[in-house]
Parts: structure tokens; sequence; C-alpha cells
């Protein structure tokens, strides 16, 4: 496992709570690939043995592996860690308060700025449920300078990930920004907006990667954008954050080259995801680029793999995650009004578990989309989609 | 909200939303709670005694401080992270003929 990059303001903790975390780390790569793994193992076999109709429908399977003891343990496990994940980084953030909310509000930002909206009102589907359990979710503040949700997120997500996503957990965005470069080179994005930002971890590679460019990003929670704030300052990397609501946005028609996000629809909700994808569409200047990486659409997905990941959907507090990804992306670009020509989708293999060859050669084909095509046990690969405008 | 800078911040220490069981005995799924937490802390010992080892194997003695200032380098890191998955395969495995 990786360490995590150090900056001026990361919160990791004192030598037990860090092993603490490491091995919460290791813990919960052990449940979903040792035990999980295994699952799949039993289930196929078990399948075989049944049926020679080897899919049964997911809705069935999960059924079936939540009656099995195998299926609770591991679903029990997979929700105890989760909690586990915040417990272990929560001590150490809330030991560093005030201090920390304090050095972050007191800190001269030459190169990043801060555009807060304290007027904006946060979406109920982000304030039903702690979304991924985490206490607070992203938008909970207890002050007027509170970053402690920023702070949270930045190494709470680095524990949860197992430092699988390098040692800036940026490997999704910087998958999306290599190969936007090298499939479309020709392309210069003047002006790049990212859409669902949090702390600006899935900004920074894009300011790296376009380098003329003036980079944007927005978010909708306050506490997250104060710390991303001075995390990008740290980094010495100049991103301009906005608190606004993708829902909505407040700015001009055909100003941004550039749009993409990273995983963040699923967080959305029915009603939200059109207007957002409109609102891309107006914010979009004309032969600009909208990307956005999510997750994979369900008829991608083999059954078990379906049952895997839509297991987040039932209990891990994402409730549109199972609508999300029984939606299609190309009905919902269309809907925007993007020409039909212009729909993509591709999955991208990841930047730091693929090989230059694997990677070029997704870069040259059209589409590497099939049937069965999935993140799960074919290596890690993203599925993104957009348009052109 | 709290306009004081220096005001002390408490954060919440559980999620706001369903916690779900899995066993018809929700006892059960308490006790794994119970399990997973007690694995963590006997892997912080095996580590605390492990940095300890470690420092005695370039000094005569050793203070508090020189523990918990002590941060492994990636390479010890890798190392306590394969003790790590070992002790989790020891600790947490199924007993089902297709699982290895």
């Amino acid at each position: 496992m990786v360490l995590q990059a150090e900056h001026n303001f990361l919160i990791t903790g004192d030598h037990d709570e860090v092993n603490r975390q490491h091995y919460v780390s290791r813990l919960r790569m052990h449940i979903l690939n040792h035990i999980g793994g295994g699952m799949r193992k039993a289930f196929e076999q078990e399948n075989k043995k049944e049926t020679s109709k080897p899919e049964t429908g997911e809705t069935n399977l999960r059924e079936k592996i939540l009656n099995s003891n195998y299926g609770k343990f591991w679903s029990t496990m997979m929700v105890s860690c989760q909690d586990m994940v915040w417990e272990s980084v929560i001590p150490p953030i809330e030991r560093a308060q005030p201090k920390l909310n304090r050095e972050i509000s007191c800190q001269k930002n030459t190169l990043s700025k801060l555009f807060l909206n304290p007027d904006l009102k946060i979406p109920n589907y982000l304030t039903a449920v702690d979304i991924h359990r985490m206490p607070g979710s992203y938008h909970t503040e207890r002050s007027n300078n509170d970053a402690s949700q920023g702070a949270l997120y930045d190494r709470g997500r680095f524990i949860y990930n197992a430092g699988q996503a390098g040692p800036f957990a940026d490997g999704i965005s910087r998958t999306m920004a290599e190969y936007i470069s090298l499939k479309w080179p020709s392309f210069n994005p003047k002006k790049i907006l990212e859409l669902g930002c949090t702390i600006g971890t899935s900004t920074v590679p894009f300011v790296n990667k376009f380098k003329k460019s003036q980079v944007h990003a927005i978010d909708i929670s306050a506490p997250v954008l104060r710390y991303g704030q001075a995390r990008a300052e740290a980094l010495g990397k100049r991103i301009y954050f906005h608190q606004m609501n993708a829902e909505k946005l407040d700015f001009d028609n055909g100003e941004f080259d550039l749009i993409f996000s990273c995983i963040m629809f699923h967080e959305t909700s029915r009603k939200a995801l059109p207007k957002i994808l409109k609102e891309c569409h107006r914010v979009l200047s004309p032969k600009g680029l909208m990307i956005h990486a999510e997750l994979m659409p369900n008829n991608n997905l083999k059954d078990f793999d379906r049952f895997y990941m839509n297991w987040d959907a039932f209990y891990n507090n994402e409730p549109f995650y199972k609508t999300y990804t029984s939606l299609d992306p190309r009905e919902l670009v269309l809907n925007a009004g993007f020409n039909e020509g212009s729909f993509f989708e591709v999955a991208i293999p990841d930047i730091d578990k693929s090989s230059a060859i694997e990677f070029n050669k997704v870069v040259s084909k059209s589409s590497v989309m099939s049937k069965n095509t999935g993140r799960v046990g074919e290596g890690v690969k993203w599925y993104t989609f957009g348009a052109w405008k | 909200m709290n306009d004081k800078l220096d005001s002390k911040i408490v954060l919440p220490k559980t999620a706001k939303g369903k916690r779900s069981v899995f066993f018809d005995d929700p006892a059960i799924d308490q006790l794994m709670t119970f399990i997973m937490e007690l694995s963590t802390e006997v892997s912080v010992v095996y580590d605390r005694l492990d940095t300890i080892e470690r420092l005695l194997d370039n000094q005569k003695t050793i203070s508090r401080d020189d523990i918990e200032n002590y941060r492994p380098s990636p390479d010890v890191e890798e190392i306590r992270n394969k003790r790590r998955s070992d002790y989790l395969r020891r600790v947490f495995r199924i007993h089902t003929k297709e699982y290895e």
C-alpha cells in the first residue's frame, strides 16, 4: 500500500492511530478481495451445479447470497469495516480542531480562489443520509470557518481505498486526463470545469495535464471547498473553487471548453441528474467536450458483479446508486441536448494498473464497451461517458 | 452556527441513516463488530512492538517519545502490510471448500 502524500493540512494521527488506519485498510481489502472473491467462487460453482442457465437474475442472487452464512458474514463485515474506516480517522481530526480550521482560514491564498455562497440550500439527496456512512457527510459545518468534513474526507477516503488510487488518491482523474490528452491531442481547452469536486483531489490532475487552462471546480459543500482550497494552495495548484449547485450553475452560456466529473452522478437524484446534464450542455462552448466517469451501467455487468456493485445501494447509504446504474447514459446525454453522433462511452484501464500498450489500445479504438465489460474481475477499468457539443 | 473561531469542534461518530443487520439475531452482527475491532487492536499492539524492536536495533534505550515519533519507511510499511494480510487470512477465514 502506498503512503498518502503529505501536505500542510493532512491530518493522519499519532503512532497507534496511523497503524490502526492502515490495518483497517488491509481489513477492508481482505473483506473485498479475499472473502468477497471466495464468495463469488462459491456462488458461481453452486449456480453451475443447480442450473444450466448461468445467470439467474440479480434479485434472486441477492436473496440467495444474503440467506447464506457466507453472504451474511461478508455483508456484516462490510458495514462494520465501513464504520471502522471513519472511526479510525475521526479522533485525530477532532483533536486537531479548532487549530486546523483557524490555520485554513488564516492561510494566504496566492494561487487558488474560493467563492462561497452561504445562501445555497443543500439538496435533500445529500442530507437525507450520510453518504458512504461518513458521519456528517460532505456538508455539515459547525462554525463559519469549519473545514473538518474536508479533512475527514481526505484521510478517510485514502484509508477506504487502501491507497489504490495513488498517493494523491487521484487515479480516476489522472486516468481521464491522460485519456483525453492522448485521444484528442489537438484539443486545448481554455477553461475547464469540474462538477462535485469535494476537496479537489480529482481537479489537480487536470491542472497538471492542461497547463495553459484555467481550471474551475464546484461543489455544494463549503467545508470540503475550504479544505480543498487550502490543499490546492499547499500543493501549489491554481484552482477556482465555487460553492454551487450543479443543477443551476452561475456560469454563462458556452463558458467552458471541457466539463468533467468523477463518480458524482450516482450521489445526486433522478430529478437532479437530467438538470445537471442540461446545465453541462448550456455552459459548454461550441465544440467543447463533456466527459464523466461513473459507475458502469448495469446492463454491462454479469449477475454476480451486479449484486456486488449494487450492494452499496442497499447497505452503504447510497440511495440513488441502484436507480442510477439502471439508467442509459446515452439517452440521458441526448435528452440534455447533445447530438446522437457525438455521444461516446468507454471503459478506460486504470493508468496505474495497466501497461502503456493496454492503455493505448483503448485510446486507439472508437469504443471498447461490450456486454462483458465491467470493472469487477477484469482488472480496474473506469467507465466514462460523454459527448462533444 | 458558531461565529467563534476558537470554539471546540465535536465531530459526530455515527452516520445518519439505517445501519443494516444481516443475521436473524442482530447480536451476531454486533459480535462481528466486537471481533473486528479487537483484531484491529491486536494489530496495533503488534505494530507498536515492531516499532520498539526496530528502534532497539539501532539504540540501547528508547523513550516513549521515540516510539510516538517513529514513522515506518515505505519498506517497513510494506513488511507490516504483508504481516497484516497474513494475520487477516489466519483470523478471518471462512469454512468453505471453494473458498481457497
